[in-house]
C-alpha cells in the first residue's frame, strides 16, 4: 500500500510498508468477521555482499473480530519473522534459502494463502479465535549453464502448528521439489519448461500426492 | 506535460509495436480476471521494471517531452501450457493444500493451455524538484494488476537504460 526504503550506506537497505490487512479466518457459530481499520506493517533489512545477501523481514498484524456469544468485540495480535539470502558458491551456481515463522499471518504463506488459517476458532474458549502457527522454509540452487539457458531446483516444506478445532481432514504439512530449464531463445524470447512433485498430509495423517509438468513461452513486446 | 508538437516517438522494434497494438485490440474486447505468475524462478536477464521478478525489461517504445518527461509501454505475450497427472484445481499455482488425499486422489491426466498472463505496462519518468519521479501500471490485458509511484529514488534504479 505504501512503502519507504533507506539506503543508509553502500549495501544496507531498509523498507518499512503499510500493507492492506487482507486476514483469512475461519468462524464458528460464535464469531463473526469485522472490518479491518489498521494496516498490517512490515519492515525488511536487505544486506548486500559481494557474493549474495541476507534478508530479515517482520511483520505485525492487528485483527479485530466479534465475539457473538458475549456480543463484544475482541482482537487479537498476528506477526510473522522471515530470514533468507542467497550466495553464489561458484560463477555459475547460487544457493538460497528461506525461513519463515508466521503468527497469525499464515496467508502471506503461499501454500496457505486460501487455507482460511491466519485464526481459527478456539477449542476451549467459545466466542474467541486463536492466530495459527506457520513454519517452513525452502532451499534452492540456481544454475547458470549457459549465458542463454539457466535452471532452478528447489525444495520447500511447510507446516501448520495446533490448528485448533479444525477438523480431521485438514490440510497440516505440505512439501514439494521443483527443477526448471529456462531458455533465452532471442533477447525478447524464453521458453521454459518446470517438472514438480508435491506432497500432502493432513491432520489425521492421510496424504496425498501429485506432478504438474509446466511449459511456458513469452514473447516481450 | 506532453505536447504533440514536442512528442519524438522512439521505436525500436514494428513487431513489438504491432503486437502491442494487437493486445490493446484484444483487451478492450476481452477482460479477463488478474492472474498470477506460474514459473517461479523465470527471470530476466535485465533489471525487470516492476516490482514483480517477472516483469519484463525495459520498454522499446518511448514517449518523450522536452522537459525531461518519458511514457514508457511495454509488456509481453506469455502462452502457458500445464500437464497434471492428478488434477488440481489451480491453474496459476502449484498449492500443495490443493492435493486430493486418500481414495480422491486418482490419477486423471489433464491438460490445460492459456494466455492469460499477457501483460501491458506503462512506466512514467520524469524529473521534480523533489527528486526523480516513476509512476508504474501493469496490466493484464485490460485490467491494472499493479502499480506504484516513487520520488526521489536514482534515476538508475528504474530498471530504464
Amino acid at each position: 500500500m505504501i512503502r519507504y526504503t533507506a539506503r543508509r550506506a553502500k549495501n544496507l537497505a531498509f523498507t518499512i510498508s503499510a500493507e492492506e490487512q487482507r486476514p483469512r479466518a475461519t468462524y464458528s457459530l460464535y464469531t463473526a468477521a469485522l472490518n479491518q481499520y489498521v494496516p498490517d506493517l512490515a519492515f525488511r533489512l536487505r544486506y548486500k555482499v559481494e557474493k549474495g545477501h541476507l534478508s530479515l523481514g517482520g511483520l505485525y498484524r492487528y485483527f479485530t473480530y466479534e465475539d457473538t456469544l458475549n456480543n463484544r468485540a475482541r482482537s487479537s495480535n498476528g506477526w510473522g519473522l522471515s530470514l533468507g539470502g542467497s550466495y553464489r558458491l561458484v560463477s555459475r551456481l547460487k544457493f538460497l534459502v528461506h525461513g519463515t515463522y508466521a503468527y497469525g499471518v499464515a496467508s502471506y504463506v503461499h501454500d496457505f494463502m486460501w487455507t482460511e488459517r491466519d485464526f481459527v476458532p478456539s477449542a476451549t474458549r467459545p466466542g474467541e479465535l486463536e492466530a495459527v502457527p506457520v513454519y517452513g522454509g525452502f532451499g534452492a540452487f540456481e544454475a547458470q549453464w549457459t549465458k542463454k539457458t539457466k535452471s532452478s531446483f528447489v525444495y520447500s516444506y511447510l507446516q501448520a502448528g495446533d490448528i485448533g478445532n479444525k477438523p480431521p481432514s485438514s490440510y497440516q504439512i505440505g512439501h514439494y521439489v521443483l527443477g526448471n530449464y529456462v531458455w533465452f531463445v532471442l533477447p525478447k524470447l524464453r521458453l521454459a519448461t518446470e517438472l514438480i512433485y508435491g506432497n500432502r498430509i493432513n491432520k489425521d495423517g492421510q496424504e496425498g500426492s501429485a506432478r504438474r509438468i509446466y511449459f511456458m513461452a513469452q514473447f516481450d513486446l | 506535460m506532453l505536447s504533440t508538437r514536442t512528442v519524438m516517438v522512439m521505436l525500436r522494434n514494428n513487431l513489438g509495436q504491432k503486437l502491442g497494438i494487437l493486445i490493446l485490440l484484444l483487451s478492450m474486447a476481452v477482460p479477463l480476471p488478474a492472474q498470477e505468475d506460474t514459473l517461479s524462478s523465470v527471470t530476466p536477464e535485465k533489471p525487470s521494471v516492476g516490482q514483480d521478478p517477472q516483469d519484463p525489461v525495459g520498454p522499446d517504445f518511448y514517449i518523450y517531452s522536452k522537459n525531461g518527461y518519458q511514457l514508457g509501454i511495454g509488456g509481453y505475450v506469455k502462452f502457458n501450457g500445464l500437464y497434471d497427472f492428478v488434477p488440481l484445481e489451480n491453474y496459476r499455482s502449484f498449492l500443495t493444500e490443493e492435493i486430493p488425499v486418500g481414495h480422491a486422489n486418482v490419477k486423471d491426466n489433464h491438460l490445460h493451455f492459456d494466455i492469460n498472463q499477457t501483460r501491458l505496462f506503462f512506466q512514467a519518468l520524469g524529473g521534480t524538484p523533489y527528486g526523480n519521479m516513476k509512476i508504474y501500471t501493469s496490466n493484464v490485458i485490460s485490467l491494472i494488476r499493479t502499480g506504484y509511484s516513487g520520488f526521489g529514488m536514482p534515476m538508475d534504479q528504474s530498471g530504464v537504460s
